[in-house]
């Protein structure tokens, strides 16, 4: 496995800031999460209440598979049409000015013991949850959260990761330690809608969120011996490649559950990994009854981090502290959602916050880069890969425009955790060439192609 | 993906990941492999002086000027990496040559490594074969007696090896090694150098523990020593750099551990068996070209994890702390390497009397041989003190008469001769030194034919006394005393065996 320079983050989790100049307009888009949210219920020049549906079902309304995006604020819609989502991909928003009134709308219907998810029939949880607007995702490409939950464990275990999913950017992490209660609460919600046995939260051990997590679940009895109990699991050496998937595997090996190889029979439990966040939403929307509509997220600026809680559509450009200016500068820089490994760039400062953005990192572009030089064949992206890939072989095929080949070599099961290319010698785009291999189409007919 | 609203100019837009690790470099690789092979080129030019600078000077500037030709012509840009590479292709090429080679030689050879070796390939990454060795056996192929040759007179220790002939001990070789290439003159310092690739991460431990397992269990079952093979030759460079090289090596740990066994068990083959006297070189080149195939082998083995993944079968985690995992490794190394110490010892002991009588046999065979050229078979008919008397046998089963080896006291230690005798003419066939240590030039003549010539068709009965029947060397005196006695001994001891039937 991979070790990168930088180690663990071992700074303490601040009290999460809030925004020192709120942005008097939020664009609230209708793509939050991996889950479809549906139709725009609000025209333009309406007046919405904070918590009132923008897009989607209204509470009540059945609506199956869509997951509402409710108003963060009161405000006067300004805008309905078409702009551009974190990644630039143009979406469906609303643009809202926010006004002095601060109305709200009802809270949302409780008709179980909030602090006792294991209560609650999983079918009427997973419809509060989904009422609530909780939505997320692991990792990148995952699909809708409902489909996951509505499949159901079968028994099996819940992984909440409360670690993070690069080196040193320890979003998830923040997130757990910063609302320790929360990220409780709905680790054993979403535990009780999937219909899991067991909750583990991992941890990294001594960290911050260990801290926090241990005293508030010494503080809740019922979240501890309840119907759905959850546990933490520390996990020793998280200094390296974290990637959520195996998080998830470490996590069930450190809590004495075996998985095995299928050679030696014992089947392995039906496992499902979630992120803190998604947890600390579903917590919150049960402690509150407020549907999600802000989100904490973590700022990563010239090595500097911070928590920052911010209404969903507030713009990028107003977390950042050091960027303002950066607009006009000619001094080229990455502002990414994510981290440095995995993260998207951001087109544009003006793009606004969704549910799923965990963390955005601003930071110049790296200046060791240097031309792509040809394969030494040194192996060290095969030491290197989460997964025992032969990344080498698989950009190769695809270069080739050998898209069958370089599939079977593996192209499908790539994480996207980057490592190969991070550590590739020859700077070889290997991750890119897997991607095309991953998604894309052959290039040239007969040559394999299976799409 | 749609287009957004206009971007800001100072916003780039690029595929993740956006970082690059910085200790992940080729100039940065071949940078340390250079400060690595520093350390045995400081010693061979500590060891052998002007001469070692000259060949090593001479490698380096082939390579360089083949580089810079090859770059020409091919219009590529003559990058840093470009001379680093070619630059350690050279210092590796000197380092395999012995240092009496005739500098145009290596010239020539380092042109080659470069130009044939790498760039008809296609330049940096695209080579099957190991440059620096392409050049070494151009250069073995085309004047094999002076790659092959030895130092001062003697022998490379190899070669001695083969002949029979006694070598020196273990450490004197690790600290010293015997005459040979370059690479060879500390295996000390070689062995240093293997220890910086491995703790540079420039190379890792599957291929050289390979290379050693490979190397005793062939050397010892065809009743070698070993530890002898690991420190001749180009074993030392091949352990540090040679099985290290990315480009002509396997890509999986399995793979490096084959390629590491196949180096070694080809290595003592063309040693023993081969007719040149080293045979690492071409061990090392018979593996680079098998490496794809190796590689292949890597790709199906992925397939098959794959599959297993496929069919949700997860795969091991540790969960132990990094401190555990490190220990974990060190433990798992020590143990390993105890239980393979300890195989390697019983086998050791088991093949020990093999061992001894081959070697035996080896020293009949080039003792014995070269007095009585036309025995066929020689069986041992009687033991005096300690000493066996074999009776030699021509073809057809004649008896041609005894023959023995003795310890004489000379000089400057014990002369080793080994004498035949025919008992029916009472009459000496021959001697010959097989092992002394007399002073070169003086004592060291007894090995002369014009001396030893004298001990032909010599009667039994005669009194072996220099100055008498025994012609000496002047200024050798006790040297011939010592030949003399020795064969007086040897005719004592052949005639007590010869009644004693």
């Amino acid at each position: 496995m991979v070790r990168m320079k930088g180690g663990a983050p071992a700074l303490a989790v601040a009290a999460a800031e809030t925004l020192q100049a709120p942005s008097s307009r939020l664009v609230i888009t209708g793509r939050q999460g991996p889950s479809a949210c549906g139709p725009v219920r609000v025209k333009r020049g309406d007046r919405v209440h904070a918590g009132q549906v923008l897009f989607g079902p209204e509470p009540g309304e059945d609506g199956a598979g869509l997951v509402p995006v409710h108003s963060p604020v009161s405000g006067k819609v300004v805008d309905v049409q078409p702009a551009p989502g974190p990644d630039g991909e143009m979406v469906p928003a609303v643009t809202v000015e926010v006004d002095e009134l601060g109305e709200r709308v009802e809270p949302l219907a409780r008709p179980w013991e909030p602090t006792q998810p294991g209560q609650w029939p999983a079918a009427e949880l997973r419809r509060f949850l989904r009422t609530a607007g909780v939505d997320g995702a692991a990792c990148p490409g995952q699909g809708p959260l409902y489909e996951r939950l509505e499949q159901g464990l079968d028994g099996g275990v819940l992984v909440v990761n409360a670690v993070g999913c690069e080196p040193g950017l320890p979003s998830e992490m923040l997130v757990a330690g910063a609302y320790p209660q929360a990220a409780l609460l709905g680790a054993a919600a979403l535990g009780r809608a999937a219909g899991a046995s067991r909750v583990l939260v991992a941890v990294h051990r001594g960290g911050p969120a260990d801290e926090a997590l241990t005293r508030a679940l010494a503080e809740q009895a019922e979240l501890r011996t309840g119907s759905m109990p959850v546990e933490i699991v520390r996990l020793a050496d998280v200094d390296w490649f974290w990637v959520p998937v195996l998080l998830a595997r470490e996590a069930l090996a450190a809590a004495g559950i075996r998985r095995r190889g299928g050679r030696s029979g014992e089947p392995s439990p039906p496992m499902m990994v979630e992120s803190a966040a998604t947890a600390v939403a579903a917590g919150e929307a049960l402690l509150e009854g407020w549907p999600v509509t802000e989100r904490l997220v973590t700022v990563s600026e010239q090595g500097r981090l911070r928590a920052v809680r911010v209404p969903i559509g507030t713009p990028v450009a107003s977390l950042l502290q050091g960027h303002g200016e950066q607009e006009t500068s000619e001094t080229p820089v990455l502002v990414l959602v994510g981290g440095p490994l995995q993260g998207a760039c951001v087109p544009d400062l003006q793009v606004p916050v969704t549910k799923s953005v965990s963390a955005i990192t601003a930071m110049p572009p790296a200046m060791h880069f240097r031309p792509e030089a040809a394969c030494i064949r040194c192996g060290r992206c095969v030491e290197a890969c989460p997964v025992g890939l032969l990344p080498l072989y698989i950009a190769r095929a695809a270069a080739a425009g050998q898209m069958a080949e370089a599939r079977a070599l593996g192209a499908r099961e790539c994480l996207e955790c980057g490592a190969c290319t991070v550590l590739c010698p020859s700077y070889r785009p290997l991750l890119q060439w897997i991607r095309l291999a991953k998604y894309g189409r052959a290039r040239r007919p007969g040559n394999g192609g299976d799409l | 993906m749609a287009r957004a609203t206009p971007l800001q100019a100072s916003l780039l837009i690029q595929p993740a990941p956006h970082v690059h690790a910085r200790e992940a470099s080729l100039d940065r690789m071949l940078g340390m492999s250079l400060i690595a092979v520093s350390v045995p080129t400081v010693a061979a030019i500590v060891r052998y002086g002007a001469p070692a600078v000259g060949v090593l000077a001479a490698a380096i500037a082939g390579a360089l000027i083949a580089e810079a030709l090859c770059c020409l012509a091919r219009g590529e840009r003559l990058t840093s990496r470009a001379w680093m590479a070619s630059l350690l292709t050279g210092i590796l090429l000197g380092l395999t040559l012995p240092p009496s080679m005739p500098l145009w030689m290596v010239v020539v050879g380092g042109v080659v490594a470069v130009g044939l070796g790498k760039h008809v390939f296609g330049g940096l990454g695209q080579n099957i074969f190991n440059p620096a060795l392409v050049g070494h056996v151009f250069l073995l192929a085309s004047f094999a007696a002076t790659v092959s040759a030895g130092w001062a007179g003697q022998q490379p220790v190899l070669a001695l090896a083969r002949q029979g002939e006694v070598v020196p001990d273990h450490l004197p070789l690790l600290w010293q090694g015997g005459p040979g290439p370059l690479g060879a003159a500390s295996p000390l310092a070689t062995y240093a150098a293997a220890v910086l690739m491995l703790g540079w991460r420039l190379g890792r431990w599957m291929a050289p523990a390979g290379f050693f397992v490979g190397s005793a269990v062939l050397a010892m079952a065809l009743g070698w020593d070993p530890v002898f093979h690991w420190l001749v030759g180009l074993a030392p460079l091949t352990v540090a750099f040679f099985v290290h090289d990315p480009v002509t090596t396997p890509v999986g740990a399995g793979g490096q551990l084959l390629f590491g066994v196949g180096v070694g068990l080809l290595t003592v083959l063309l040693r023993i068996y081969g007719s040149y006297v080293e045979g690492a070189a071409f061990a090392v080149l018979v593996m680079n070209a098998l490496t794809p195939l190796i590689n292949r082998m890597s790709v199906a083995w992925s397939r098959r994890r794959l599959q297993a993944l496929r069919e949700a079968r997860p795969l091991k985690v540790s969960t132990q702390a990094q401190w555990a995992r490190d220990l974990r490794s060190v433990l798992v190394l020590v143990v390993v390497t105890a239980v393979s110490g300890a195989l390697l010892a019983t086998f050791y002991q088991a093949m020990s009397p093999i061992i001894a009588s081959r070697q035996q046999a080896r020293a009949i065979e080039v003792g014995l041989k070269g007095i009585l050229p036309e025995a066929a078979s020689f069986e041992q008919v009687a033991e005096v003190d300690g000493t066996p008397i074999y009776e030699a046998r021509d073809a057809t089963g004649r008896p041609l008469g005894l023959a023995l080896f003795v310890d004489a006291q000379g000089y400057g230690g014990p002369i080793r001769l080994a004498v035949g005798i025919d008992m029916e003419a009472q009459r000496l066939i021959g001697v010959r030194v097989v092992e002394q240590s007399e002073t070169p030039g003086l004592g060291s003549r007894i090995t002369e034919e014009a001396f030893l010539a004298q001990f032909e068709g010599k009667s039994m009965d005669d009194p072996f006394m220099p100055g008498e029947d025994i012609q000496a060397i002047s200024g050798a005196t006790i040297s011939t005393m010592g030949v003399a006695d020795g064969v007086y001994a040897a005719i004592e001891m052949a005639r007590e065996a010869w009644e004693g039937r």
